[in-house]
This record gives C-alpha cells, sequence and structure tokens, in this order.
C-alpha cells in the first residue's frame, strides 16, 4: 500500500520565505466541515481551534492558505491532501 | 438501522434492513470514476490547477498512481468488511466493524459521495437543500449521498 509522504522536522513559514508557496484548499461543496477540520489537523497538526479557522475560511471565502514554504515540501502537502480527497492546489505567494 | 459503539474496537451496525444494505452494497461501486471525466478529475485534481503544464504531467506520472493505490486500498477494506453484512432472525441484518478500519470507511464514503455528486453533477445548491424523495433517480442518488455523509459524521465521531 503506497504511504502518503511524511513530512517531518517541519520548517516554519518564516524559515522558506526565500522560495515561498502556498499550499491553497479550495471550497467544495461534498466534503464535510468536521471531515476537512479532521484532515487539517492530521496533515498540518494543527490545533482544533486553527484547523476550524481554515476550514471556516475554506468554507465562506471559497479557498484558505494553509501552508507556505519550499516548493518540494508544499507538493507533498497537497499529495497528501489529495489523498484525504481535498481541493488543494500549490500557487507562488508572490 | 441502529449505529453504536460496542466496545473499544468495534463498532455495530445493527438490524439493517434490505434498503440500507443496498446502500451500502452501492458504497465500492458508487466510489469508482470509471466513465466520468468530471469524477475522474474531481478525484485527481490538477495541483498548480493547470498553471504548469510540466508540474501537471509529473503528477500524473508520479503521484497520481500511488493515489490510485491508496483509493483502492480504502474501498478494499469496506468491500471486505460488506461481506459479513450478516442475516439476523429478523430478516435484518448486523454489521460489526473494527475501529481501526474506519478510516478506510471515511475514505470510501467521502470518495464515494465525491464521485456520485460529481457524476450527477449536482450543484450547491442541489446539495445543500432539504432532502425531498421527489423526482426519482436524481433524488434517489442525493440521499445516497447524505445518507453517506450521515455514516462518514458518526465515524469521524469515533475517530476523534
Amino acid at each position: 500500500m503506497p504511504q502518503l509522504p511524511t513530512i517531518e522536522n517541519e520548517p516554519t513559514t518564516e524559515d522558506a520565505i526565500d522560495v515561498p508557496w502556498n499550499v491553497v484548499v479550495h471550497n467544495d461543496p461534498v466534503n464535510l466541515m468536521s471531515y476537512v477540520t479532521r484532515i487539517f489537523q492530521k496533515v498540518f497538526g494543527f490545533t482544533k481551534q486553527k484547523a476550524d479557522v481554515h476550514m471556516m475560511e475554506v468554507h465562506k471565502q471559497g479557498r484558505s492558505i494553509v501552508w507556505t514554504g519550499a516548493r518540494e515540501r508544499a507538493e507533498a502537502y497537497v499529495q497528501q491532501l489529495h489523498g484525504h480527497l481535498l481541493l488543494a492546489t500549490l500557487e507562488k505567494s508572490v | 438501522m441502529r449505529i453504536s459503539r460496542v466496545d473499544e474496537q468495534t463498532v455495530a451496525l445493527e438490524e439493517i434492513d434490505s434498503v440500507v444494505a443496498d446502500l451500502l452494497q452501492k458504497i465500492p461501486g458508487s466510489a469508482d470514476p470509471s466513465g466520468s471525466e468530471a469524477a475522474s478529475s474531481r478525484l485527481f485534481p490538477q495541483p498548480t490547477g493547470g498553471r504548469e503544464q510540466q508540474a501537471e504531467e509529473d503528477w500524473r506520472e508520479y503521484v497520481e498512481p500511488d493515489l490510485r493505490e491508496l483509493f483502492r486500498d480504502a474501498v478494499g477494506v469496506v468491500e471486505d468488511d460488506l461481506k459479513k453484512l450478516a442475516p439476523t432472525s429478523t430478516g435484518l441484518r448486523d454489521l460489526h466493524l473494527p475501529v481501526k478500519h474506519l478510516d478506510a470507511w471515511i475514505h470510501a464514503l467521502n470518495q464515494a459521495r465525491l464521485v456520485l455528486a460529481a457524476r450527477h453533477d449536482f450543484t450547491d445548491e442541489e446539495l445543500e437543500r432539504d432532502l425531498s424523495l421527489e423526482g426519482g433517480q436524481r433524488s434517489f442518488v442525493l440521499f445516497q449521498i447524505h445518507f453517506y455523509g450521515l455514516l462518514q459524521e458518526f465515524f469521524l465521531r469515533q475517530v476523534d
């Protein structure tokens, strides 16, 4: 069974500002709000409160930037999010 | 149907009638995007939103196969569990699920809901509207999506 990429020693957004890529999650009318919150907690290690904030941003504004940093790591996060069936893309933050 | 947590390791779906049994049996087939470009695109979205052609091609070549296998494995767990839908003396059926299988069930239910919504091109309005059983096949599919959502919600609470 393939494993989703494991992301270790996560750098902070500030560590990676010279190669800024955003991981963006887009709204989807089918995914349950509770499910989206759970996946944010699982993939990014967010607290429930922070995951809820991003989930509500996705729900109300149509998208939320959930992580910013190096491209390779952003791709790994997008892969994880796709593995959990969320609509996610990466895009340059500038 | 009654759903309950039996113990630390087990969740029970009990007194399942033929309609609900049929809905459960439909999960694996419903999760299959074959024959629908919209459903396939939803399960395997473009990582750069189509902005970078080469990145999209690399993604299809190197990432999608892993995702496909991941999705197949989750649906496979559900398929195997469904073989244990046991008839009872009342004519109804019971299904006991290991809690460690619930992540696979949550995934498969989600996948089925996404594929059904994409395949039948449901609008946001339709998905959010109060459920009505009028209107034939399309209403039945909408009911199926909502039923899977309820089941998914229950399972999510069990794994929190």
